[in-house]
């Protein structure tokens, strides 16, 4: 079977994406209008739910960026594994229920709409869409450009499909650099967003939510896999990992990993707080059918992220054990953990799961973020600016959702910035604290006025792009902490600070009523 | 029953972002030591990263990271309180939990602390003793408020006479939209 291990992964990445098309044209029957196409009608039961809920948190970063930090740094990234207990009750217990009975008495189809109907202010629903906008361009093409490196990889590496390329004078020419005949990143971007995009565009949210179920399922079952594989393949399991690495460096095994301590405890700050912020991930706690399924959409969503975030930790440990036990040669690149454990150490087949689940951890997330940057062009940009929706919401959603993956195609094409590093730190980080406060402690608390909400978003950006700017420029923040906490950090003390200093708002009747439950 | 989330619990929130304002101000002005968080590997250093001066490289924070974590720990379960209603028994339940948790980021910091000496290297469940504690002490012991939560959703969280309220507003919502039509 091993000399057949490209074709295998070829022929797994192939169905995988073949199923998500047909899950695209199923639920094309059931989109028939906007409220279908953002919020799938809200008919989705629990698992379905929960499914999508930690699918969509467990981004293509968890696959490759999350082995890629534990080998390069030791345990520090795991800190953004471990905050998963507490952030999803922290998401869960601030917005399960609300969220829910928000949609279930204003029928919201975004969140910029659930910020409008809590604050009453057009600014604050202007300034919440220009925020989830900006973090989903970035965010988006940090995930294409993702899975245009791993389709890159995987074609190249397979000598049969660039031998039937390099023949055909067509494939030739659309997908092979002329001079140096590698594969070109347009067409492996063009292709795989064009699968995300048809299943989106066909099916809307409805599509992504069962694709989030299939892709979900097939990035729990490669992680247990590869966990288990990841234990045999140094001789004493993960205590034997543990003495290499500290023999080595006992730093890089100790709690805080090569990062320090302040820089760990600021991510465990930031992507527990952050989940509630996440708009691709929140929006689908407004699905449910009913407002009691949230009860068990947490522990489904926490089993499933736990179960997945194995793989995060197992690859990592074990590649900077083999290298270090000089079993394997350094990698080309610390990014190159979990593609060269693959090839290398797992069976041809758990690699092809596993390659397809990486395709299901990036796409998962990806189409989430589709689903909320159309919602904000075509519903909340127009309603604050123009006072009312588009006309025809559901084709100009369709052309927003294609504009939309164009854009971010375009700009990850573009970008110079090494992406799977960021994209977890600055996406996650964006979201978060513009979100936050507005959101997870507006829904939650009266006092909370819509200056405060618009004055936080607005201090979140400012410290976000000054910190991206300073880095720019080889400023650091001291100590390793991470510039998305600090921005959590002011955005909730200014949300909390201005509505403590300003006069108690009146809320009408029902949002009163919604907000006592 | 809403009264608590405009008393206590955001003071008490305010407090500890006030508090991690503080130490992150703090920590501009400690002066780094080299490789305070991590430098290039001595033998793989195009790919990794190693700790450095160990011991060392932390003397300076270690006390400010400890009030850090704890603040965290006191601001997380405080916000869950924002998402419950506010009596007795969830608020010895809360504490308890509050308390177990902090108990065990503080054996976290405390056995790290000895570890970075030198000390503390048994290897417990696949991990250095520090290690151990945060992936399963850190990580595990907040499942006791997700346990809560599936446990005592009908009653701490959403009680069927809140739901017959909300369901009132939306069938009379849905009377009015139905009048304006007409």
């Amino acid at each position: 079977m091993e000399e057949y291990r490209q074709e295998i992964v070829v022929a797994c990445v192939l169905f995988y994406m073949l199923a998500c098309i047909t899950v695209g044209l199923w639920a094309m029957r059931h989109t028939r209008n906007s409220g279908d196409f953002f919020m799938a009608g809200r008919h989705l039961g629990a698992f379905v739910t929960s499914m999508a809920v930690f699918s969509s948190t467990l981004s293509g970063f968890g696959f490759v960026g999350g082995p890629e930090l534990v080998y390069k740094m030791g345990m520090s990234s795991i800190w953004m594994v471990i905050c998963v207990t507490i952030g999803y009750a922290v998401s869960f217990f601030l917005l399960g229920k609300r969220l829910r009975l928000f949609a279930e008495v204003h029928e919201p189809l975004s969140l910029p709409d659930v910020v409008a109907i809590r604050y009453r202010s057009q600014t604050t629903r202007l300034l919440a869409s220009i925020a989830i906008l900006g973090g989903v361009i970035g965010y988006l093409a940090s995930q294409m450009k993702a899975m245009a490196v791993v389709l890159k990889s995987i074609i190249e590496e397979n000598t049969f499909l660039m031998g039937f390329i390099q023949e055909s004078s067509l494939l030739h020419w659309l997908l092979l650099d002329a001079s140096t005949t590698a594969v070109t990143m347009e067409a492996t971007i063009a292709v795989s967003c064009a699968v995300l995009v048809f299943y989106c565009v066909t099916g809307g949210i409805i599509a992504s939510v069962y694709t989030d179920v299939f892709q979900g399922a097939v990035m729990v079952v490669a992680a247990v896999l590869v966990f288990l594989t990841a234990a045999n393949t140094v001789d004493g399991g993960f205590s034997e990992m543990s003495r290499t690495i500290m023999a080595d460096d006992p730093e890089a095994m100790g709690p805080w990993g090569t990062l320090g301590m302040m820089g760990c405890l600021s991510w465990y700050f930031l992507f527990v707080m952050g989940g509630a912020g996440q708009p691709q991930v929140i929006t689908k706690i407004m699905m449910n059918r009913r407002v009691r399924d949230v009860r068990m959409i947490l522990p489904l969503s926490l089993i499933g992220y736990t179960v997945s975030a194995l793989l995060w930790l197992s690859i990592g440990l074990t590649m900077r054990t083999l290298v270090l036990q000089g079993r394997h040669a350094e990698l080309e690149s610390s990014g190159q953990a979990a593609t060269v454990f693959l090839q290398n150490y797992a069976h041809p087949l758990l690699a092809g799961v596993v390659f397809a689940g990486l395709f299901a951890a990036i796409m998962s997330t990806a189409d989430g973020f589709l689903s909320v940057g159309a919602a904000a062009i075509v519903r909340d940009l127009p309603k604050s600016i123009l006072g009312r929706p588009l006309e025809n919401e559901l084709l100009w959603a369709r052309v927003a959702t294609v504009l939309l993956a164009v854009a971010a195609s375009v700009f990850a094409l573009k970008s110079g910035i090494s992406l799977i590093a960021l994209l977890g730190a600055y996406g996650w980080g964006i979201f978060a604290s513009t979100l936050v406060p507005a959101v997870a402690v507006g829904l939650n608390w009266k006092r909370g006025t819509a200056l405060a909400a618009s004055g936080s978003i607005v201090a979140a950006l400012c410290v976000n792009i000054a910190v991206l700017v300073s880095e720019q420029y080889g400023m650091r923040l001291p100590w390793g902490i991470n510039g998305g906490a600090v921005a959590l950090v002011c955005s909730l003390t200014v949300y909390m600070g201005i509505s403590f200093c300003s006069k108690p708002p009146v809320l009408p009747d029902d949002v009163e009523i919604v907000m006592d439950v | 029953m809403s009264d608590h989330r405009s008393s206590a619990v955001p003071v008490v929130m305010m407090l500890c972002l006030l508090g991690m304002c503080a130490v992150i101000g703090l920590l501009f002005n400690i002066a780094e030591p080299e490789g305070g968080h991590g430098v290039a590997h001595s033998q793989f250093a195009s790919t990794m990263h190693q700790g450095d001066t160990g011991s060392d490289r932390l003397i300076g924070v270690r006390w400010l990271g400890f009030i850090f974590a704890l603040l965290q720990v006191i601001f997380f379960v405080v916000i869950l309180l924002l998402g419950t209603s506010h009596r007795g028994p969830v608020l010895i339940c809360f504490t308890i939990s509050g308390l177990f948790y902090a108990a065990t980021v503080a054996a976290l910091i405390v056995t790290e602390s000895v570890y970075a000496h030198g000390g503390a290297r048994n290897i417990v469940l696949g991990f250095p003793l520090p290690t151990a504690i945060m992936i399963y002490g850190v990580g595990g012991v907040p499942i006791i408020f997700s346990v809560l939560y599936v446990v005592k959703f009908d009653h701490w969280f959403l009680k069927p006479q809140d739901m017959q309220r909300v369901d009132e507003l939306v069938k009379q919502q849905r009377h009015d939209q139905t009048e304006c039509r007409e």
